[in-house]
């Protein structure tokens, strides 16, 4: 049969490259700026947008999915087309995919800056984006699938399996977690409430590190590290039996993400069991890579490229044999609300995923480029840099983890608390301070890596059509000799599609089945009430502060955490929070016990000026909750669009809640007279501290919460 | 008050753990099984795709 002539897109490869590039310099930037405002909150500027709140989601959101984003589409788009042997199904869609993908980041960064944002971590684009996302990534699943079927090799590779793993994974992902309901075009609430709310994130949560994060990236593993290594996969067999336990097995682990919360016990047990499970196929995954290298290790030696692979490889068995064991109950009381999860999932970020991606455009660029790589010398100094840039942010993190939760949990001989929150904050001061080092340095490494690949491209020309050959897929395919069913499935795209949706759906469904059931069995706390109008407009300018980022609602079952915030959080407390609040890091301290506690004019001093209030905080300060007034025009609508996810507010509350609400922000403007402080009492911080005065005051309130259903 | 009780009143509720674990075992295994049951020319021949 007389071979096609066809040519592969390598600029679209180019743009992805680029893309990737750009906004990992970003999303660093805005990390090293989190990270340097823990050390010096002067940092924040006292300006909305660039305060902590805000420049973290913008970094976590720029690093998944503009950084590894761009990263997966990069080697995506240069595998998929020479393991098909085909070009790209359509350059039209490619490039919508691209300028539409770059316009959602675009969109992101302005909005979360700007304070948009639904509150939900690693969710919180609203609700126009997310119909953005969803449509771009429609997009690029045709196109890609697309390829896939006109393609000239009838065996799709193992990396292909995981494309197609990921991409109907991340689509069910992203679709069930961003259910929210609109309240104006940049504002929505999430469709779940409390507990629901919690197990759905974390569903999401964790499997976008699966399959986001990891699948895609193994799939890359399997075609790159092969191809830089010049040999096969040390294990075809393997692969199969990673690609397939993995997916399935993934998708179960996502409630260790909530251990010792108010989810109930047997969803927190199925998660550490399916969490340990996962070491078998991830270290396997593991193996297969480092193993593809043997009999080349003097080659890694040489090459840069292969450098970044192993500590890739290495960092990957790091974290998931990690992970599993944050999900043992002992070990997350202490890693749970610490620094040392961020340690560990840097581990996977700078180590996984960004070596992984740096590997791959060293060993990419010079050949869509035909041109050696500029600088060896400067990768081999990039690797070098980079990996001491790991070790310097980790190290300290995991240090200062230890030390957040062993300060917290010591009692004085008397049995009260030792350590204020505050005297941890300072303790771990100098450790927050390598971190950032570390973080300097990973940094300093992608900006030589900025410079040689400039070099690179100078010197040499983009094949932008680079010309292939191969005979075209026979009609009628008989199989050689006796074949077996995952040939059979190997070769059909679309089966594969389905059964990876299946395989994924069981787990999905075996997880989230009980939570919708739960509505009707968590207890209602007859003294939970909904939040007043004033409450919950101070509740989204929380959300739009993003005071989540640095302070949980959840107050664990723990000696030292009820001796220290009050009693231990009920499922019961959040059924009217859309979206719920829990938090997964306590840079300040838990506030779900906070009403009450302070007066009105402590919690107004202490955002303008926190250090006063509490020495030794980090917090910034927020002075334009004092010059900007509280909107009111949109309470109405909140209302309604509460009382449409079901909370009982009374029919027509609507029009008469902004009443109540001009009520309560008098009581507290006279309440902040008598302490000689002046407002008009339409500062948006009113309704934040009517808010923070609000929290968990329903339990505290009740002198016997009268419990229905509850057989206590 | 554990929540626990809560679960509890999902009817045949700790039929859900059992049936995760059996489930994924049971698959886990076969997948094993199979991987292991199919011919190593046809294993190494995929194994070269990407190197063609």
């Amino acid at each position: 049969m007389t071979p096609d002539k066809f040519y592969y897109d390598n600029k679209i490869v180019k743009y992805f490259a680029y893309a990737t590039l750009f906004w990992g310099v970003i999303g660093m930037i805005a990390g090293l700026l989190a990270a340097l405002q823990l050390i010096y909150p002067q940092l924040n500027f006292n300006f909305a947008p660039t305060t902590f709140g805000r420049v973290r989601p913008v970094h976590t959101n720029a690093v998944i999915f503009a950084f590894v984003g761009n990263g997966i589409f990069t080697g995506v788009y240069y595998s998929l087309q020479r393991l098909c042997k085909a070009r790209m199904y359509s350059d039209r869609l490619s490039y919508i995919h691209f300028w539409g993908w770059q316009s959602i980041i675009v969109a992101a960064a302005v909005t979360l800056l700007a304070g948009f944002t639904t509150g939900k971590e690693y969710a919180e684009l609203e609700w126009p984006i997310d119909i953005a996302i969803t449509l771009i990534w429609l997009v690029f699943g045709y196109n890609m699938f697309a390829t896939i079927i006109k393609r000239r090799e009838r065996q799709l590779y193992v990396a292909i399996w995981f494309f197609i793993g990921t991409w109907v994974t991340v689509a069910l992902l992203h679709v069930v977690n961003s259910f929210e309901l609109p309240v104006s075009f940049l504002k929505s609430y999430s469709f779940y409430a409390g507990v629901q709310d919690a197990l759905v994130q974390w569903w999401y949560g964790h499997n976008a590190v699966a399959f986001f994060l990891t699948t895609p990236y193994l799939g890359l593993m399997y075609y790159f590290v092969p191809k830089a290594a010049n040999r096969p996969v040390y294990s075809y067999r393997w692969s199969i039996i990673h690609f397939w336990a993995l997916i399935f097995l993934y998708i179960w682990a996502g409630p260790h993400h909530l251990l010792y919360t108010a989810l109930p016990d047997w969803a927190q047990s199925l998660g550490t069991v399916f969490s340990l499970m996962l070491i078998l196929p991830s270290w396997g995954g593991m193996l297969n890579g480092l193993m593809t290298l043997r009999g080349a290790w003097d080659k890694v030696r040489e090459e840069p490229v292969l450098k970044f692979f192993v500590v890739a490889l290495t960092c990957y068995g790091m974290a998931t044999l990690e992970g599993p064991l944050l999900s043992l109950k002992n070990i997350n009381a202490i890693s749970h609300f610490t620094d040392w999860t961020i340690a560990h999932v840097h581990v996977g970020a700078l180590g996984w995923n960004g070596f992984l991606t740096f590997g791959m455009l060293y060993w990419l660029l010079p050949k869509i480029f035909r041109t050696p790589l500029y600088s060896k010398k400067l990768a081999g100094t990039h690797f070098w840099i980079g990996t001491l840039g790991i070790i310097l942010y980790a190290v300290p993190l995991y240090w200062a983890g230890f030390e957040h939760a062993i300060m917290m949990q010591s009692f004085t001989p008397e049995g009260t608390l030792q350590n204020q929150f505050t005297d941890m904050s300072k303790a771990i001061w100098g450790l927050h301070a390598f971190r950032a080092l570390g973080g300097t340095l990973y940094l300093a490494g992608v900006f030589i890596m900025l410079y040689n690949v400039y070099k690179t491209v100078k010197a040499g020309k983009l094949v932008a059509n680079e010309p292939a050959e191969a005979p075209p897929l026979e009609k009628t395919f008989v199989p050689v000799a006796k074949s077996h069913w995952h040939s059979w499935i190997e070769r059909r795209p679309m089966k594969m599609l389905v059964l990876s949706l299946i395989v994924v759906g069981i787990g999905g469904i075996v997880e989230l089945v009980p939570t919708f059931l739960i509505k009707s069995n968590v207890p209602t706390i007859s003294s939970v009430k909904p939040y007043t109008p004033l409450e919950l407009q101070g509740r989204d300018i929380y959300l739009r502060e993003g005071c989540y980022n640095c302070h949980s609602q959840m107050v664990r079952p723990f000696r030292d955490e009820v001796a220290r915030y009050g009693e231990y959080s009920k499922a019961g407390e959040f059924i009217y929070d859309h979206p719920f609040q829990w938090g997964s890091k306590r840079t300040g301290p838990d506030l779900a016990r906070e009403g009450g506690k302070y007066p009105n004019s402590w919690h107004y001093n202490h955002f303008l000026d926190p250090p006063v209030m509490t020495e030794g905080s980090v917090m910034p300060p927020y002075p334009w909750l004092f010059d900007n007034n509280l909107d009111t025009s949109t309470t109405a609508s909140k209302i309604r669009a509460m009382q449409t996810l079901g909370v009982p507010y009374p029919a027509g509350y609507d029009r008469v809640a902004n009443q109540d609400l001009v009520k309560q922000a008098t009581a507290i403007r006279q309440d902040l007279e008598t302490a000689k402080i002046h407002t008009s009492g339409n500062e948006e911080v009113i309704a934040l501290i009517a808010y923070i005065q609000r929290m968990g005051m329903d339990i505290k309130g009740a002198t016997a919460p009268a419990l229905k259903n509850d057989k206590k | 008050m554990k929540f626990i009780h809560y679960l509890k009143t999902i009817a045949g509720v700790e039929i859900y753990p059992l049936v995760g674990i059996l489930l994924c075992g049971s698959f886990f295994i076969g997948v094993v099984i199979y991987a292991y049951a199919s011919p190593k020319k046809s294993m190494e021949g995929k194994a070269l795709l990407p190197l063609d």
